[in-house]
């Protein structure tokens, strides 16, 4: 697998690291945490094809990326900055 | 003050080169680094301000620019290295009093070693290495790059051609250069290695 990153060009997998999706976690203050966790964690959403996930290019140029990926077969469909307000 | 590490050769007392070699390496020694980061929304003005002062447009792209004796290289957004010759750890000071408040300066002459090499088959001896495409078409002089060599995190950029032969500059962290030249040292003996005093 290879991540087009915006910065540094298209990269082989090695170079990075893979953080979860981009739906917001939780807040862990909210009276009802625990069951909004589980929901997060257990009753996700998981659809087969299209997600989007985030990246660190933890080798390269340090960036968070927002990638794009069919999860059905590994095609990467793109990539962008990952920028607040904008994931 | 303790003699800096930057200024001590690590390398120069490695085996003396085989006749016929093609590729070369050379610790490039006293040579001072230091990284760059532009502050929230300052970016349009630190670059203003390296041209004013550097000569320099700073990389927006994995690139090197270069002036006289001091190059930009380009990392990340918004993050550069500055490397110069001859200037070990008064680099970072020396930038830091040149752009206030308008970026990160950390200083990185002991923090990397930077080796040149070089040589008729140097490319293929990178290729064992390095997972990105350096070939001329893809990493022309004045590309740079942010990657692993050999597992090892690199920093790479390619200088105008010596001799008529490609040279690249190649950053590693200090802690980690004996693995890199272990590897290099391997990787290179079947064309010949030439250790160059730089």
């Amino acid at each position: 697998m290879r991540i087009p990153c915006p910065f540094c060009g298209e990269r082989d997998l090695m170079e990075f690291a893979y953080h979860g999706d981009t739906e917001p976690r939780p807040d862990p203050t909210a009276a009802d945490a625990s069951q909004l966790f589980f929901d997060a964690v257990y009753l996700r959403d998981n659809p087969a094809g299209r997600h989007q996930e985030l990246w660190y290019h933890a080798q390269g140029c340090r960036s968070w990326l927002v990638v794009t990926r069919d999860v059905r077969t590994h095609e990467v469909l793109g990539a962008t900055l990952a920028k607040r307000g904008a994931a | 003050m303790a003699e800096s590490l930057s200024s001590r050769p690590t390398f120069a007392d490695e085996t003396p080169a085989p006749p016929g070699s093609r590729v070369t390496i050379a610790e490039r020694a006293n040579l001072g680094l230091a990284t760059l980061q532009a502050r929230k929304g300052q970016d349009a003005a630190l670059r203003d301000l390296i041209q004013q002062q550097y000569g320099v447009s700073l990389p927006q792209a994995p690139a090197i620019s270069r002036a006289g004796t001091i190059a930009f290289v380009g990392l990340g957004p918004h993050h550069w290295l500055a490397v110069a010759d001859g200037q070990s750890h008064h680099l970072a000071p020396s930038l830091k009093a040149a752009i206030g408040p308008l970026g990160s300066i950390v200083d990185q002459s002991g923090g990397y070693v930077v080796f040149r090499v070089g040589g008729a088959a140097i490319r293929d001896v990178l290729a064992k290495g390095f997972p990105i495409d350096l070939h001329e078409r893809a990493f022309p002089p004045g590309a740079a790059a942010t990657t692993v060599v050999a597992h090892i995190g690199a920093i790479i950029w390619r200088n105008d051609d010596h001799d008529g032969q490609p040279c690249f500059d190649i950053a590693v962290f200090r802690s980690l250069s004996r693995s890199f030249w272990r590897w290099f040292s391997d990787a290179a003996a079947e064309f010949g290695c030439e250790v160059k005093q730089h």
